[in-house]
């Protein structure tokens, strides 16, 4: 698990720092990188902008993928990491406040490995994020797990 | 003795003259006599005429037939004052009185008994009736009869009257020879009128009855007779036109020695004349007045013996000397003159006697008529040639036949009826007329039909029979071969025919003998067809009928319905006849047949009766289909659609008006498959071969299409057609609606449009409203949990607080975001099991609250199609709502069910919780609306909202049943309407 990244896409920075405590919370030991838009995103995972040079063969772990973005959306940027063949097999969580059922079938269609709902009720959102975390970075055996 | 002499043949050829002239003047009489009867008679005809219009035409006019009394009676007063000569017009009811009169002796007189009268009914003709002697009319009237029929039923009889003064002075005009009396007489030889002597003779009878019996057996002809005043007449009569029989007659008369008093007249003149001047020879010759005068005497003489000599050439030629004898001379010479012009003419009338005579004789030859004489005193008979021809006798072979002789010629089986016919002879039937037949020598038999007539001398004794002898046998063969004929015909007539009947002249019936009955009828001999009860016709058909037979026609298939006693119709018959004529042509009745048609007539009826229902019905459908085409026509005019229809090949035949609205030009230029024209470029091909797809599968037929209108927009029809099938399932045609959809279309856009706005204003609900409070519950948890020693216990609770508004206020959107969706999604409907969806959502319930112990009762196999999700969503709601409004009552029991009300299925969602005040009801529903404190029950007040708006999605309704502390019942039906 050491080395290894978790890209955390959320332009809200209530959000981000509610998402990174709970996330500190829970343990996390993973690196973890926040992108405040899905340009960001996308730069940070292909090594360009302001994230040219980077190693791109060193990918986040997983990605936890708001949808309501600036700039490119969520679904956009899921779509693109899921044509790329460095970036498609990385697990996607999208968290949302949308619980609008188009946006989680349509995320599912791109590829989105998991739809988590920000519920209002922030201890509740502690303890899904909490099962997220644990079956993706502990459970889930993904093929790029071991490299 | 000279003078005696002289004067003798002077004498006998005065004789001679007188009886020749007393012959001649009989005949002239005669001749004249005729001439004024036929005269008068066809001049009375004209009256009786005019009466016989007058009659007839009045009985025509309803008035008369049927009309209140009032017009009646103006009617009949005002024929009277335009025909003075008519001095009374009435009308008889059925029973005899008098109608339409105002005079209440008139009303009470009752003719019934009267001649015309029942003539009138018995006949049904015009009569002419008896004289009376005026009640009514106060003087000596003829009456005139006609029948009123009312619907072809005697309904009574009009009359009139002719003055009889009036009827003679008619009878009176024109010239006649001098002394000439004109009579008019009925048939019975009343009296109606006679120029001479008219009161006294008026209603008494003709003098002599042999007179009356010529008038009815001649109607026309001469006739010597007794007289008035015993004399005896010379008659000529003819008989007035105007009725066929039973007529008046008109009868000149003049005595027979007026008659003769111009004969006679001149005889005693001449003899005068004579005797004067042999008186005055005679006186010449005693007194010997000389030679001189001797000398004319002589000359006087030689003239008488020339006459004497048949030279009548011869004249005494003195014109000088003593006057008596001039005179004498004179005298004579105007004799012999005289004489002599006689004697031409008597030549001149014995050439034309004798040829006359040979005349005769040739016509006898020709119509095999001999003439005979027989001098019954000396047993002479005097036979013409042609009758000896006729026993094929000589003169010379019989030359003075005598009735033995006559006798020995009779056939030997027809001598009794010679025999009789002579018997029979007396004063009162003074001819005979018969047939026999002969026996010739040479064994040869003849017919003879014998006429003579006898003359009577004193103490009525026979002194002579003069007749004729006719040889008739081709006429009896004929007749034999013609019965034998009649025999066959008749024989083949009842063969084909189921009776036989004959009439005489009278058209009464006679026994006809035949061999089968007439159907039905009991007693038809001496009545007329029309007379018999059993025969049914209408008043048209009978006067048809009659006419037939007044104009002697032939008739054929005359239908008449045939009535049993009671009435009632048993059989249809039908006649066929022929009128028949004797040998003289005088018309003896009819003969005809009949047949039973009552089955032919019957079928003809129930052909006809079916013919008028199926024409009374074809009236009424047709009635009905323009009625039904009208309204259609109507309606698909007003209708705000185009209406169409289509032949089974898909070319159009109709459209409506609203069709040239849109698009205008005239049927020509879109029925068929003109109306693809319209169609907008982008769809034609498409869209004609959709239609004509469908028009060839006989499906049915709906889409959409756009046209472009006339003036230029583009719009859109919703089109929907359905095949018109006959009865054996195949498509006669198309009917077709095409609605303006483009109003629509516009909507739904727009509604898409707004749709989607509201989706994304949804969205960014669904997001952005609730991003602020994860962040507000969020830190507030942080607060709590890593600044917990910095707060004390008020501090915390005010952060519960926090937290909990701000987590109502997620609920609440969630809660309207589920509404929402509730309403825009799109339903995809299919069978959902309502008991599973119950139990799943008790599962998570039970979970929810896992302290809480609710009984639930969940139906068996409820079963709905519905939107699953959206079933769900009102389940969720009901459910949850009856485990919270519960919570209270520890024996919580909620019981999921359906029951049928009012035809229809509800299911319903029951507990026995709070319930509530039905009052409330109407605010159940609304969105927001709550009827507990939060505190009490927590809530949105969307649920209910959100379950009636699913319920209403579905075609339902929802309603509810509740009480204070008493639960509630929520009821909801699916599909009640779409």
């Amino acid at each position: 698990m050491k080395g290894k990244t978790l890209l955390l896409v959320e332009d809200n920075p209530d959000h981000e720092e509610l998402t990174l405590r709970t996330l500190r919370q829970n343990k996390v030991l993973n690196e973890i990188v926040v992108a405040r838009d899905g340009e960001e995103a996308l730069d940070y995972l292909f090594g360009q902008g302001k994230y040219a040079g980077r190693d791109v063969s060193q990918q986040p772990e997983l990605i936890l993928l708001d949808l309501k973005l600036p700039k490119i959306d969520g679904l956009e940027v899921l779509a693109r990491l899921r044509e790329d063949a460095r970036t498609e097999l990385i697990p996607v969580v999208i968290l949302t406040s949308s619980s609008e059922e188009e946006d989680m079938a349509r995320s599912y269609k791109l590829g989105a490995n998991s739809y988590v709902r920000k519920p209002v009720s922030f201890s509740q959102f502690t303890d899904r994020l909490q099962q997220v975390q644990i079956y993706w970075l502990l459970v889930n055996e993904s093929p790029n797990k071991g490299g | 003795m000279l003078v005696l002499a002289a004067t003798l043949p002077a004498l006998a050829l005065l004789a001679y003259r007188a009886v020749a002239d007393r012959n001649d003047m009989l005949e002239r009489s005669f001749v004249e006599l005729e001439v004024v009867a036929d005269a008068r008679a066809i001049s009375l005809g004209r009256l009786v005429e005019g009466a016989r219009q007058l009659l007839i035409t009045a009985a025509a006019v309803p008035a008369i037939r049927l009309g209140p009394h009032e017009i009646c009676r103006d009617y009949l007063q005002e024929l009277m004052r335009r025909f003075p000569m008519y001095p009374f017009v009435g009308v008889l009811n059925p029973d005899g009185t008098l109608r339409c009169v105002d005079d209440p002796d008139l009303r009470q007189a009752n003719l019934s008994e009267r001649d015309y009268f029942r003539n009138a009914i018995e006949r049904r003709d015009f009569i002419i009736g008896e004289f009376v002697m005026g009640e009514i009319a106060q003087k000596g009237t003829l009456h005139f009869s006609y029948p009123v029929l009312v619907e072809g039923r005697f309904g009574g009889v009009i009359f009139t009257s002719l003055d009889l003064n009036d009827l003679g002075r008619e009878a009176l005009g024109g010239t006649m020879p001098e002394g000439t009396v004109v009579t008019v007489a009925d048939y019975e030889g009343v009296i109606l009128f006679r120029g001479q002597d008219n009161e006294r003779s008026q209603g008494r009878k003709l003098e002599d009855g042999r007179l009356v019996a010529a008038l009815n057996e001649q109607g026309q002809g001469r006739l010597k007779a007794l007289g008035p005043g015993g004399r005896h007449w010379l008659y000529a009569f003819a008989n007035i036109p105007g009725s066929e029989d039973r007529t008046a007659y008109v009868i000149a008369g003049l005595p027979e020695e007026t008659a003769l008093a111009a004969a006679n007249a001149m005889l005693p003149g001449q003899l005068l004349a004579l005797a004067a001047a042999l008186l005055i020879a005679l006186v010449a010759g005693r007194t010997g007045a000389g030679a001189f005068v001797l000398r004319e005497l002589r000359q006087l003489q030689g003239a008488a013996k020339r006459i004497a000599s048949g030279n009548l050439n011869a004249r005494v030629g003195i014109s000088a000397g003593p006057r008596e004898v001039v005179e004498v001379a004179e005298a004579f010479d105007e004799m012999a003159q005289w004489l002599e012009a006689r004697r031409e003419e008597r030549d001149r009338a014995e050439a034309e006697l004798r040829r006359s005579e040979a005349l005769l004789a040739k016509a006898q030859q020709i119509a095999k008529l001999g003439s005979w004489e027989r001098d019954i005193e000396i047993d002479r008979i005097y036979c013409s040639d042609q009758t000896y021809e006729i026993f094929d006798l000589t003169r010379a072979l019989l030359p003075e036949p005598d009735y033995e002789s006559f006798l020995a010629l009779v056939h030997p089986e027809d001598l009794s009826i010679v025999e009789s016919a002579n018997r029979q002879l007396a004063p009162n039937r003074p001819t005979l007329d018969f047939q026999h037949r002969i026996q010739l020598l040479s064994g040869e038999v003849r017919w003879v039909r014998e006429r003579g007539e006898v003359t009577f001398g004193e103490q009525g004794r026979q002194v002579r029979l003069i007749g004729t002898v006719q040889d008739i046998t081709e006429l009896k063969q004929a007749e034999v071969a013609l019965r034998e004929s009649e025999e066959r015909f008749r024989a083949l007539t009842e063969l084909s025919a189921d009776w036989y009947w004959e009439q005489d002249e009278a058209l009464r019936f006679v026994n006809a003998g035949s061999i089968r009955k007439e159907p039905y009828v009991l007693a038809a001999e001496g009545k007329r067809r029309w007379e018999l009860p059993e025969n049914r016709v209408s008043a048209e058909d009978w006067a048809r009928h009659k006419g037939q037979l007044a104009a002697r026609e032939p008739f054929h298939d005359f239908v008449m319905q045939r009535l049993d006693r009671n009435g009632r119709l048993v059989a249809y018959v039908s006649i066929s006849g022929y009128p028949i004529y004797d040998q003289s042509g005088q018309f003896r009745g009819y003969r005809g047949i009949g047949k039973d048609v009552t089955e032919r007539e019957r079928a003809k009826e129930e052909v006809r009766a079916l013919n008028q229902r199926l024409s009374a019905l074809l009236a009424e459908r047709t009635g009905r289909l323009e009625e039904s085409e009208a309204l259609f026509g109507a309606l698909t005019d007003l209708a705000p659609q185009v209406v169409w229809s289509s032949n089974a090949d898909g070319a159009i035949t109709y459209f409506s008006r609203r069709w040239y609205d849109y698009f205008g030009g005239s049927s020509d230029d879109w029925l068929g498959n003109g109306w693809v024209t319209v169609l907008h470029p982008e769809d034609r091909d498409a869209q004609l071969e959709k239609w004509l797809h469908a028009a060839q599968q006989g499906t049915g037929y709906e889409t959409e299409y756009r046209c472009i209108a006339r003036d230029g927009h583009t719009v859109t029809f919703y089109s929907k057609a359905v095949p018109v099938r006959d009865a054996g399932g195949r498509v006669v045609r198309w009917v077709g609606v095409d609605t303006d959809v483009t109003e629509h279309k516009r909507i739904e856009a727009e509604l898409a449009r707004s749709n989607q706005e509201l989706e994304a204003f949804s969205y960014s609900v669904s997001h952005d409203l609730r991003s602020p409070l994860q962040v507000i519950d969020g830190f507030s948890e942080a607060l709590e949990q890593d600044c917990a020693d910095k707060l004390d216990a008020t501090g915390l609770h005010y952060l519960q607080r926090i937290r909990y508004g701000a987590r109502f206020m997620g609920q609440l959107i969630d809660d309207l975001l589920n509404l929402g969706r509730v309403s825009r999604a799109q339903l995809s409907i299919e069978p959902v099991s309502l008991s599973a969806i119950c139990r799943e959502i008790v599962d998570d319930l039970r979970a929810s609250e896992q302290s809480r112990n609710v009984a639930f009762r969940i139906g068996e196999g409820l079963e709905a199609t519905a939107d699953p999700r959206l079933l769900r969503v009102a389940l969720e709601n009901l459910l949850s709502n009856a485990w919270k409004f519960s919570a209270k009552n520890p024996q919580a029991l909620i019981e999921v069910g359906e029951l049928v009300q009012n035809g229809v299925r509800a299911f319903y969602v029951r507990d026995n919780g709070a319930g509530f005040d039905m009052k409330y009801e109407g605010k159940l529903f609304g969105v927001f609306q709550r009827l507990h404190a939060v505190e009490e029950f927590p809530g949105t007040g969307v649920g209910l909202a959100t379950v009636k708006r699913v319920v209403e999605r579905h075609g339902g309704r929802i309603w509810v049943q509740a009480a204070p502390e008493q639960g509630a019942t929520f009821f909801f039906t699916l599909h009640e309407r779409h």
